[in-house]
């Protein structure tokens, strides 16, 4: 018990310490995500008033119905920024990543890895993550995720109350965002194989405890619509693609994880986790990080074994990889690692958003009201920073397809109908990046430029007839 | 003689029969055709761009030299029905080796059925009219040559490669496939001192040495990088692979699949009931990966991962390996003839006479003839305009490396009405434009006032310059 108490302890302060290395990185990088605006936002008007449920910020959708599937991860938010500000929501960002990192090599060490390889298989996670390092719920649900692989893979080591532990998790992860899907669709097969009722009675425990949410059942249409049909015109939800820096990690992690899966020894329970995992990671660029994350303990626990196959196959007979024990400075030195990490963060994270993207400058020529069409990705920033005037679209996306979508469409890239368009929703004024095809096309119909500098132009639309 | 032969031949004929009858219509067929027409011609090899005005005089590569002779000589020969009777026996040999290679792991046909079929319905990403057809066709027959000498049919099943690969270097660039897979087998063939080594490498050094025979010589290696780097920013056919489309779930799926089936198996049971885990991991995990990189690749992602899948799922289960039955010769043979005439039979009855040119401004091509100036049009019109409208030299077709990165940046500035667009016309003298009517430059046109001699609605749109 000494020895286990002891190797459970070093475990801890070894992931914390990488965590917190994890974290600070983070706290290090600007804020100012295009959506971190609109999730601010939401959040805010949650904390005054709970979940929305009508459309209050654009006018092309104004009055709809909207879902409020991630109240609780903009709750978190908002009660940061109302606290700290923008360091507030920097730190928060920086804990869940350090967090989701930290239960990442705490799993991967568990499986009885030697610490150098379990760090090692924990790269991927962490290289991965930095695609979603964005002050959104999105990174508080890889948190659920991440301890999710905890609690599943400790239910397959017979743990049976892992499994009960799953019910708050979903519970709450279902409420911070959409991708408690793919938890419960690992949760499945493994309760499925472990073919006993009180595993089963969890997952239908978990199954209901995802319907507690203000939107019910229909919390899962919007999520769902995304993963089977996602808008690949948006950067993160574009196919992975493998000669990019992100997609080469994924690309060695799938290698990694097929190597790994021929060399090794049979691990028929791998694949209840890994298989579902690796077909969400390769259908969209911002799902890659859950296979970095999966595939940690799997690398941990069967990387060894799978080089020991392929030494022992080309005749290398003794392949060792050394003692499995940590030395006893090892604790104290990452528990000080984690400390100084985490209070780090405080100190280093922004106290300011990184504005340079962002029209800035055309604010005090908005007009207030209806009638604006701006870019996609500066729709969040308008909402946080121009309340008084209403959005044509944002990172919503959701309120938006497929109507509005394909009327921005047509008139940012200037399609044939564009300044019909314009006419017939009432366009008042044009926030867009100076190459667009609207924009040359306006300049040249000698629209007056009440605004214009590095990056953006904003256009007076004149009475056209209709 | 073993019923797996026949069986190959059955999956083979049902391939050519339904290649047969689809019409030709692929963008790339008809500047290959004028290609291999005008080396007919003249009797010697195009190397220079004779068919554009943005590019013309300007040398590029002739790699894929015989295969245009090919199509060109079927179309002389037999018109389109001599291309689709080209397409099917090409298909055909495709499928008979890729069967055989499977069958030749797996020989219960319940099992090999549906990865082949699966890789089957892969290779039809390959079926367009060009001498890609011919790699479509040659990749397998090495697979399935390397695996048999692999597993102990001796040396002579690697004669055929030296000259295969020399006719390959001339047919299509994408030669570089074998040899990469000759080099997985030499290899793993020297990493396990496996009897065979010695013939292999000899193989490789002989087959490397025969591709150097083409007009570009050892240069033609080097566009393998410049390929995997650039193609894919800009066709979408060389884009990575959506796992969400149906080719892209089918892939999925074979992957997946395999992926379970090592995890169930491990090292041991693979070793035991699949074969060597090196060879599998040295084959699957590089081409698996290219075909998630390049959906153009995915055929070839099939053809390693379908004798995989189909040997691996029942050894997974627990089934017990079956052996192929054997047929008296003579009734074998006239199976395996009667089914190789089938798809002739079939395509000299049903297949169609005539191309399919729905998606090819074909009402144009009157007002055209008529007119004369410089002519800007679609990029996947290019092709048929070589061949339909030769008095306009196009301004970029299917041919791409001619064109990037100058005439190609012009190309999307103009058609995208982007900044600078004008510019573009007037510098390359652009006196008609034929486009898709949704594209931002036809509808710019039209308000300058440039008129429409032409159009079909939805489809394209003829302006000229006032």
């Amino acid at each position: 018990m000494g020895l286990a108490r002891a190797s459970m302890r070093a475990r801890v302060a070894l992931a914390a310490a990488m965590g917190g290395i994890v974290a600070i990185a983070s706290a290090f990088l600007p804020v100012g995500d295009p959506d971190a605006f609109w999730h601010l936002a939401l959040g805010r008007e949650v904390l005054a008033s709970g979940p929305p449920h009508i459309e209050a910020y654009s006018w092309t959708a104004a009055n709809t119905s909207v879902q409020s599937d991630q109240w609780l991860g903009q709750l978190v938010l908002a009660l940061a920024y109302e606290s700290f500000g923008w360091k507030g929501v920097a730190m928060v960002r920086a804990l869940a990543g350090g967090a989701t990192i930290a239960l990442t090599a705490f799993v991967a060490l568990g499986e009885r890895a030697r610490p150098l390889v379990a760090i090692l298989a924990t790269l991927p996670a962490l290289l991965l993550l930095r695609g979603v390092w964005t002050e959104r719920p999105q990174l508080l649900a890889l948190v659920a995720f991440a301890a999710a692989v905890v609690l599943l893979r400790a239910a397959l080591r017979g743990q049976a109350r892992a499994l009960w532990t799953c019910v708050p998790l979903f519970l709450v992860w279902a409420n911070v965002h959409g991708s408690y899907a793919l938890g419960l669709a690992m949760l499945a097969p493994v309760a499925l194989w472990l073919r006993r009722r009180e595993a089963l009675l969890a997952l239908a425990a978990s199954a209901i405890a995802t319907l507690l949410t203000p939107a019910g059942p229909g919390a899962l249409t919007a999520p769902a619509g995304h993963f089977l049909r996602p808008p690949r015109y948006i950067q993160e939800w574009a196919v992975p693609e493998l000669i990019t820096p992100a997609g080469l990690v994924l690309a060695v992690t799938l290698a990694a994880v097929l190597v790994t899966a021929l060399h090794g020894r049979a691990a028929a329970r791998e694949a209840l986790i890994l298989v579902p995992v690796a077909f969400v990671a390769i259908t969209a660029a911002r799902h890659a990080a859950f296979l970095g994350i999966a595939a940690a303990p799997f690398l941990a626990a069967h990387g060894p074994g799978a080089l020991r196959g392929i030494a022992e196959n080309v005749g290398i007979r003794q392949l060792a990889f050394g003692p499995a024990g940590t030395s006893r400075i090892v604790t104290p030195v990452s528990v000080a690692i984690a400390v100084l990490s985490i209070a780090g963060t405080a100190i280093v994270a922004p106290t300011q958003p990184d504005l340079r993207a962002y029209p800035v400058a055309a604010l005090p020529a908005l007009r207030a009201g209806p009638g604006l069409l701006n870019e996609y990705d500066w729709g969040g920033f308008l909402i946080w920073y121009a309340p008084a005037t209403k959005v044509f679209i944002d990172g919503r996306l959701s309120p938006y397809v497929p109507r509005v979508v394909d009327d921005y469409t047509t008139v940012i890239e200037a399609h044939p109908g564009w300044r019909e368009t314009i006419t017939r929703l009432g366009v008042r004024q044009l926030l867009v990046r100076p190459d667009r095809a609207l924009a040359v096309r306006a300049r040249e119909l000698g629209w007056r430029e009440a605004a214009a500098g590095p990056g953006f132009v904003l256009l007076d639309v004149p009475r056209l007839r209709r | 003689m073993r019923a797996t032969h026949v069986l190959a031949a059955v999956f083979a004929s049902a391939a050519a029969t339904l290649a047969v009858t689809e019409p030709a219509r692929d963008p790339d067929l008809f500047w290959h055709l004028a290609t291999g027409s005008w080396m007919l011609d003249h009797g010697r090899l195009l190397d220079r761009d004779v068919f554009s005005f943005t590019r013309v005089g300007t040398p590029y590569s002739a790699g894929q030299w015989l295969g245009q002779v090919a199509l060109e000589l079927a179309f002389r020969a037999g018109g389109w029905v001599g291309i689709e009777l080209l397409r099917a026996a090409l298909v055909g040999v495709a499928t008979l080796f890729l069967s055989r290679a499977a069958l030749r792991i797996q020989p219960h046909p319940g099992w090999s059925a549906v990865p082949i079929v699966g890789a089957i319905l892969l290779s039809r990403l390959a079926w367009g009219d060009r001498p890609q057809l011919f790699t479509l066709a040659l990749f397998p027959v090495f697979l399935d040559l390397l695996l048999r000498a692999r597993r102990g049919e001796g040396a002579r099943p690697l004669y055929a490669l030296p000259a295969l690969a020399l006719l390959w270097a001339n047919l299509h660039g994408a030669y570089i496939l074998g040899l990469a897979l000759l080099v997985v087998f030499v290899i793993e063939a020297q990493l396990v001192r496996h009897p065979m080594r010695r013939y292999l490498a000899i193989t490789l050094v002989a087959s490397a040495l025969a591709s150097s025979f083409n007009p570009s010589g050892l240069i033609a290696l080097t566009w393998a990088r410049s390929y995997a780097a650039s193609a894919g920013q800009r066709v979408a056919e060389e884009r990575p692979t959506d796992v969400l489309s149906p080719a892209g779930a089918l892939y999925a799926l074979l992957l997946l699949v395999a992926l379970a089936a090592a995890l169930l198996l491990g090292r041991s049971g693979l070793s035991a009931k699949v074969g060597p885990p090196l060879l599998w991991s040295g084959v699957i995990v590089p081409f698996a990966l290219l075909g998630l990189a390049i959906q153009r690749q995915l055929p070839y992602a099939g053809d390693v991962l379908a004798p995989f899948v189909a040997a691996a799922v029942p050894a997974a289960l627990g089934r017990t390996r079956s052996s192929s039955p054997r047929l008296p010769r003579p009734l074998a043979l006239a199976a395996i003839g009667a089914l190789a005439v089938l798809p002739v039979a079939v395509g000299a009855l049903a297949a169609p006479r005539e191309p399919d040119l729905a998606g090819y401004p074909t009402g144009a091509l009157a007002e055209l003839r008529a007119r004369r100036g410089n002519l800007l049009h679609e990029y996947d019109w290019g092709g048929y305009l070589i061949r339909a409208a030769p008095d306009h030299p196009t301004f970029i077709d299917g041919r791409l490396f001619p064109f990037v990165p100058d005439v190609l940046a012009d190309w999307s500035k103009a058609v995208a009405a982007q900044p600078g667009y004008a510019e573009v016309l007037e510098r390359h003298d652009i006196h008609l434009v034929l486009l898709r009517p949704q594209r931002p430059l036809a509808a710019a046109l039209g308000e300058r006032g440039w008129p429409v001699v032409a159009q079909e609605p939805g489809r394209w749109v003829l302006l000229v310059r006032p």
